[in-house]
């Protein structure tokens, strides 16, 4: 119940309620932005070809053949002068033959690594064994991939990972709400009438981080929002239920979920994110009865340390509108930083990696979600021993 | 029975209270001292918000540091100068600090309900405090106080910022609530006690110099004693 007040102090606020505007304008206009950037609209109609319809949908080797056959027998119509019809309904196909084959690597490579994997298990011990095991596991289910047109689905994931500026702006959202959980206590002079409450020391200090906790969670939230808004613009809100190997990036994917689910994952991650770091701000806060030494120490240390793992991840590449990193230090940032789980957290669907726990395969993802939330409530346990004692 | 047996405190080398020894009944407790005289850190020790340097507190004979939230219950501490959650109403702050007062749920709407009704706030129980005046929010702070219905009611300069109208207003709901209760309430204004304080004690430089029920002496006299002139080493030991 004291959660419900310590949230409406902080919803009493006006600037929460302008950063909240803020950053649901920002992400949407940057989400946009991008989104026109690598827009790769389709202009001609395909709806009145039969055979082009036929190959939509559900993939088939069939279709695959389909495709194939057409673009072997009518490659010299990109070899004409200027623009045609014909020519660009070659390049629909061509187009969506690409897709297809793309679709059959992907089909290709889960049977490849499966395979392999079984092989493995056969002749590994230990700890490879295990790990073979795993991996099979994974790459076992058949995954139901669509032949579409265009790069809806790519575009879609486009939309949804967004971030630098984005990320800045909830950090600092996240600093502005960390006033509001103990600072605000001694501004309004009630610090004293709370720390002489019977409940005033162990229950207030819960619901207090909890109510801090639960905002980290919605500006996570609100990011999501805030970038996939604009979704309907792309025109296949149908894709959001197709298999994440369906989009360039998670091709290698072992995880058998649709782009909503990778969303709705996505944004629990970066939740995590969000509350290690507010957990952080929140116990610098502790040392404080003013908001400026504190609000600077907290953007030197969120700000910075965004910073330092996005510099520290190496080089920047685009492909295809799609960013590819190279990690140059990604194991420790991977693990222990918070910032990963924000700036990157798709990155830990991308492919299976995983890392030997005691002779165990664990993944990357579940270790990084372990050591983040041991780090949430170390924070909490030592915050709540300064919350004690450093102002008796 | 309240007990402050041997009390220190000290911030570095500055003894904010020395050697404080005093017992406390029922009845009103008038803390009268200068700015700086120790009225606020005997207070925050009161109501364990502070820790002592040496000495402690006792609450029928036992240290409110075994009592823990036992004691808390007992009490209802009003701080200088609060400002309370200007987004809430009138309703909205007291079931908030009825919960941390731990109040039971069953028992809340009637509690609150009655406490706006002592103070005359019942008309605006739905108002926002930050249209609240001084006198109002002061008012507020009773109910705040009062909400859990403690033994112990202590008071850290109650009056200021208040006029001379809401100065009276305040000394007449104090003098109704402190029936059966030990009140303890600092000021530095004399005539703030006048009428209403059974006992007065007065600080001076962390000492307590005058422990004594209020009779018929004049307590603007007494105080001019303490303060009119200078006087050295006030604390004995």
């Amino acid at each position: 119940m004291l959660s419900k007040y310590e949230i409406k102090k902080i919803f009493g606020a006006k600037l929460v309620l302008v950063m909240i505007i803020i950053n649901l304008l920002f992400g949407v206009v940057y989400s946009y932005h991008d989104y026109i950037i690598h827009h790769n609209a389709t202009q001609t109609d395909m709806t009145g070809d039969k055979v082009y319809q036929s190959c939509l949908g559900n993939y088939s080797q069939e279709k695959l053949d389909i495709l194939q056959n057409y673009v072997a027998e009518n490659w010299e119509v990109m070899e004409r002068e200027g623009d045609s019809k014909d020519k660009r309904i070659y390049s629909k196909y061509s187009d969506l033959m690409a897709k297809a084959i793309n679709i059959s690597d992907v089909m290709q490579y889960r049977k490849t690594v499966s395979d392999n994997a079984g092989r493995l298990i056969e002749s590994e011990k230990g700890y490879y064994k295990k790990l073979n095991k795993k991996i099979k596991k994974m790459y076992s289910p058949e995954v139901s991939l669509k032949i579409r047109e265009g790069n809806v689905g790519d575009e879609i994931t486009g939309f949804f990972i967004v971030t630098g500026p984005v990320d800045a702006l909830s950090i600092i959202f996240l600093i502005v709400i960390s006033f509001y959980i103990f600072l605000v206590e001694h501004k309004n002079g009630t610090f004293e009438l709370i720390f002489s409450s019977f409940a005033g020391r162990g229950k207030i200090y819960i619901n207090k981080v909890t109510a801090a906790m639960l905002m980290a969670v919605m500006v996570s939230i609100l990011q999501t929002i805030s970038t996939v808004l604009l979704l309907p613009l792309t025109g296949g809100m149908n894709e959001l239920f197709d298999a994440v190997q369906s989009t360039a990036l998670f091709a290698k994917s072992p995880y058998n979920i649709n782009i909503l689910e990778l969303i709705i994952i996505v944004t629990l991650l970066r939740a995590i994110g969000y509350m290690v770091l507010e957990s952080i701000f929140v116990f610098v806060s502790l040392f404080f009865k003013r908001n400026i030494i504190p609000m600077a120490i907290n953007l030197l240390l969120g700000l910075g340390l965004y910073w330092i793992v996005y510099y520290g991840s190496g080089t920047y590449v685009t492909y295809s509108g799609v960013g590819i990193r190279r990690y140059a230090f990604h194991s420790i940032a991977k693990f222990l930083s918070p910032i990963e789980l924000i700036r990157y957290a798709e990155g830990y669907l991308w492919s299976f990696k995983a890392v030997n726990i005691a002779g165990y395969p664990v993944t990357e993802i579940t270790v990084a979600v372990c050591i983040n939330v041991f780090i949430i409530f170390l924070l909490g346990i030592l915050g709540y021993h300064v919350y004690l004692r450093r102002w008796r | 029975m309240l007990e402050i047996k041997n009390l220190t405190k000290k911030y570095g080398k500055k003894e904010a209270l020395v050697n404080a020894n005093i017992i406390f009944n029922k009845g009103i407790y008038g803390l009268l001292g200068p700015n700086g005289a120790g009225k606020s850190t005997m207070m925050n020790i009161i109501a364990d918000i502070l820790k002592p340097t040496s000495g402690g507190v006792l609450y029928d004979g036992q240290n409110i540091k075994q009592l823990k939230s036992r004691y808390r219950l007992k009490i209802g501490y009003l701080p200088q100068k609060v400002g309370y959650y200007g987004d809430f109403t009138a309703k909205q702050t007291l079931e908030y600090f009825a919960v941390l007062r731990g109040v039971e749920k069953n028992q809340m709407k009637e509690r609150i309900d009655r406490m706006l009704a002592m103070v005359n706030l019942s008309e605006n129980v739905n108002d926002k405090v930050r249209t609240f005046s001084g006198g109002m929010k002061q008012r507020l702070g009773i109910a705040v106080t009062m909400i859990s219905e403690p033994e112990i009611l202590i008071f850290d300069e109650p009056t200021v910022g208040l006029d001379p109208k809401e100065r009276l207003n305040f000394r007449k709901l104090l003098k109704q609530i402190s029936k059966e209760r030990t009140v303890i309430l600092s000021t530095h204004i004399v005539s703030d006690l006048n009428d209403i304080a059974d006992y007065v004690l007065i600080l001076k430089e962390g000492c307590v110099v005058e422990n004594k029920k209020m009779d018929s002496e004049s307590l603007e006299g007494l105080y001019l004693q303490y303060f009119g002139n200078d006087t050295e080493d006030i604390c004995s030991e």
